[in-house]
């Protein structure tokens, strides 16, 4: 079976599951050619629900409009995120904007997704077809959109303590300098000065006792979060 | 952001939309997953709780015509048969648990209560129905989910042991919404052409 599975490779240059993909890819494509319908591009009753005004909207609206405010946000979300590192002495695990970026993310999808809900759309068909009234907006979903702002608002305010021992740990296989730059990892002797260095560098200006600076523990005050925070910072250069 | 984020990023995310989403459609516990959308409401208190697909209201009924001016006439014979609601409770009663397979996606199980078809056509004069034509008090669709206003019924469903005009479910007088004064409830039949607020059933004679 491996024997024929590495012929068919040699023959074909891929696994077998690529061409499956390839051959439904374009048997999907070719079925839309065969069926397509210029008139289906166009809706005669309301003009506005064509799929080609959409498709032409799209493209305006979203390439000269939308993308370059959200290319903005995220322009200044990166000297916000430049002026934390600067503040923290060092890279962070997880680049600091993917703090924000990713919560936006995930709001803005379920937002989209939950609109028609939100807004009531259609609220007449389905209260006709099931004697109820259309919802309103139910609870966890405000609840989650506070989250993620809490989330963002958190980061901003401060290096999280998950985010505090990470100077050392940039060097680490699956860190971010090493994935980034595709190097080898470091060998133990060059992790060990990597290390070493940034301890001096970060210990230098502080006393003893604030080295981590755990902006989440100050603002937690709960036991285990505070006990983790303890560990990490005697651990540290430690 | 690497390459291996952003797979994880969109890979994430349609998890996310599927446990947010996929309980509506598995049912059971998981639908308490599907957090942003209603879930966990009663239709109302009582036997009536279970699901419909289209309510009185939006079906036209009116009041005056399902009040005690109803009659189910009956149809097929050598003439017409006009019956009452308590002329069919005095009939033969016939009690089924059976379920409600609807088009739009849901099913329902329930204890219905009511005249067979059998005893319905034999009512009528017709000893062997060829097939049945149920005509419902709701008003004609005229738009493109089509027109439910009626149904046929062929001979094997009408002449099913189970299949019935239902009176009754779980014990008490169907609600308006469930086809009060009568509905027709059939084994294997989709929920669609089980009409509710039945007026007539004209039976063809074999």
């Amino acid at each position: 079976m491996s024997e024929l599975l590495a012929r068919f490779r040699r023959f074909y240059g891929s696994h077998p599951l690529h061409l499956l993909t390839m051959v439904a890819g374009f048997s999907l494509a070719g079925y839309i050619l065969f069926t397509f319908n210029p008139k289906a591009l166009w809706n005669p009753h309301a003009w506005w629900q064509s799929i080609a005004v959409w498709l032409v909207a799209a493209v305006i609206f979203h390439d000269f409009a939308l993308f370059p405010l959200y290319a903005l946000a995220d322009r200044l979300l990166g000297i916000a995120a430049m002026r934390q590192r600067r503040r923290r002495r060092g890279q962070l695990r997880v680049p600091g904007r993917n703090h924000v970026r990713i919560p936006t993310l995930a709001s803005g999808l379920t937002l989209l997704m939950f609109w028609p809900g939100i807004v009531k759309q259609g609220s007449a068909t389905y209260s006709a077809a099931t004697g109820q009234n259309s919802a309103a907006v139910p609870r966890p979903l405000a609840v989650a959109h506070r989250g993620s702002v809490q989330r963002q608002r958190l980061w901003l305010r401060g290096p999280t303590c998950a985010g505090s021992p990470s100077c050392p740990r940039r060097h680490e296989p699956g860190g971010p300098r090493y994935r980034s730059t595709g190097r080898h990892p470091p060998t133990t002797a060059r992790l060990h000065a990597a290390e070493r260095r940034n301890c001096r560098h970060r210990l230098s200006p502080r006393p003893l006792g604030q080295k981590t600076a755990p902006t989440l523990c100050s603002l937690q005050g709960s036991t285990a979060v505070n006990t983790v925070c303890a560990m990490e910072a005697l651990r540290e250069c430690g | 952001m690497s390459r291996r984020g952003v797979l994880a990023l969109v890979g994430g995310s349609a998890l996310g939309v599927a446990v947010l989403t996929a309980g509506q459609t598995i049912g059971g516990i998981t639908r308490q997953t599907v957090l942003f959308l209603p879930r966990g409401r009663t239709h109302n208190d009582g036997p009536d709780d279970f699901p419909i697909n289209k309510t009185a209201a939006a079906a036209g009924i009116d009041l005056a015509a399902i009040g005690s001016a109803w009659r189910l006439t009956l149809t097929g014979g050598s003439g017409p048969v006009l019956l009452d609601r308590a002329a069919l409770a005095a009939m033969p009663q016939h009690t089924a648990r059976l379920p409600i397979g609807c088009v739009q996606g849901w099913s329902t199980t329930q204890t219905w209560s009511g005249v067979r078809l059998a005893d319905l056509a034999a009512a009528a004069g017709v000893r062997a129905p060829l097939s049945a034509r149920v005509q419902s008090l709701q008003k004609i669709a005229d738009n493109r989910i089509g027109d439910y206003s009626h149904a046929v019924l062929q001979a094997n469903q009408v002449l099913d042991r189970d299949a019935m005009l239902a009176l009754r479910v779980n014990g008490v007088d169907l609600s308006l919404d469930h086809g009060y004064p009568a509905r027709i409830i059939v084994p294997a039949l989709p929920g669609v052409h089980n009409t509710k607020w039945v007026s007539s059933i004209d039976f063809q004679a074999r």
